[in-house]
């Protein structure tokens, strides 16, 4: 995965995205015990067009350039199928602006604050979304205060109550 | 680990040993987790593909040293 993470890195070097950080099952994994995903989760913070779409063409098409190909939803950068998320919301982009950085053995790299997993689990609210909540609670050591101002600014403290009571 | 209610002690003492194993794992520095999950795919995949589904378990480089915060 290092060699994943400096591809990643490179990208945002060069303005590809102005900023990445992992999440999903692989994020959760950073604070818990390894949970079995077959992608990893990149979410990034993308520029609007003028037509206020944002777009993943850019970043597909650098990587092309570099010899990666998509599969899938994905694309298979360094062995590690990569998928592409840009912020849907302001969760996720405060979660993002917000990811703790990490050294991947010597590669630097972010991964999103626990906190910000839980809330964004809840947001999502499927099944297995439920199930990381109760492990990110169980192994995580979440910070309750960062976390209970994080459920009110985003209305997630009613689903928190329905999950953990 | 929440208390079981009409489980043997020898039961208890399993599951209290499973939770520590858990635990433990969890205290993993990350790049070996990550060489558990790459494990973890290589089991279910088998199962999964037995089941119809195609699933790719991650081919990348071994590498060796450990990840650690710069921040918390």
């Amino acid at each position: 995965m290092k060699r994943t993470l400096q591809t990643l890195n490179e990208l945002e070097r060069e303005g590809v995205f102005p900023r990445y950080a992992i999440g999903g099952a692989m994020a959760a994994t950073f604070y818990v015990e390894p949970l079995l995903t077959f992608d990893l989760d990149v979410f990034i913070l993308l520029q609007p067009k003028t037509t206020g779409l944002i777009s993943l063409t850019a970043i597909y098409e650098a990587l092309r350039a570099r010899g990666y190909r998509e599969e899938n939803q994905c694309v298979l950068i360094e062995g590690v199928p990569v998928q592409f998320l840009p912020a849907y919301n302001s969760l996720v982009e405060e979660a993002l602006n917000q990811a703790q950085e990490i050294l991947y053995e010597d590669v630097p790299a972010r991964v999103l604050r626990s906190e910000h997993l839980v809330a964004i689990c809840l947001q999502t609210g499927r099944s297995k979304d439920r199930e990381r909540v109760r492990i990110l609670r169980e192994q995580a050591n979440l910070d309750m205060n960062f976390l209970a101002a994080v459920l009110k600014r985003y209305e997630l403290e009613e689903k928190w109550k329905l999950w953990t009571e | 680990m929440e208390a079981l209610d009409g489980v043997s002690p020898e039961v208890a003492k399993i599951f209290a040993a499973k939770e520590n194993r858990r635990q433990a794992l969890a205290r993993l520095p990350f790049p070996e987790k990550v060489r558990v999950v790459i494990q973890l795919q290589e089991m279910a995949a088998v199962i999964l593909r037995a089941r119809g589904k195609s699933v790719r378990p991650w081919k990348v480089a071994p590498s060796s040293s450990k990840a650690s915060p710069t921040k918390s």
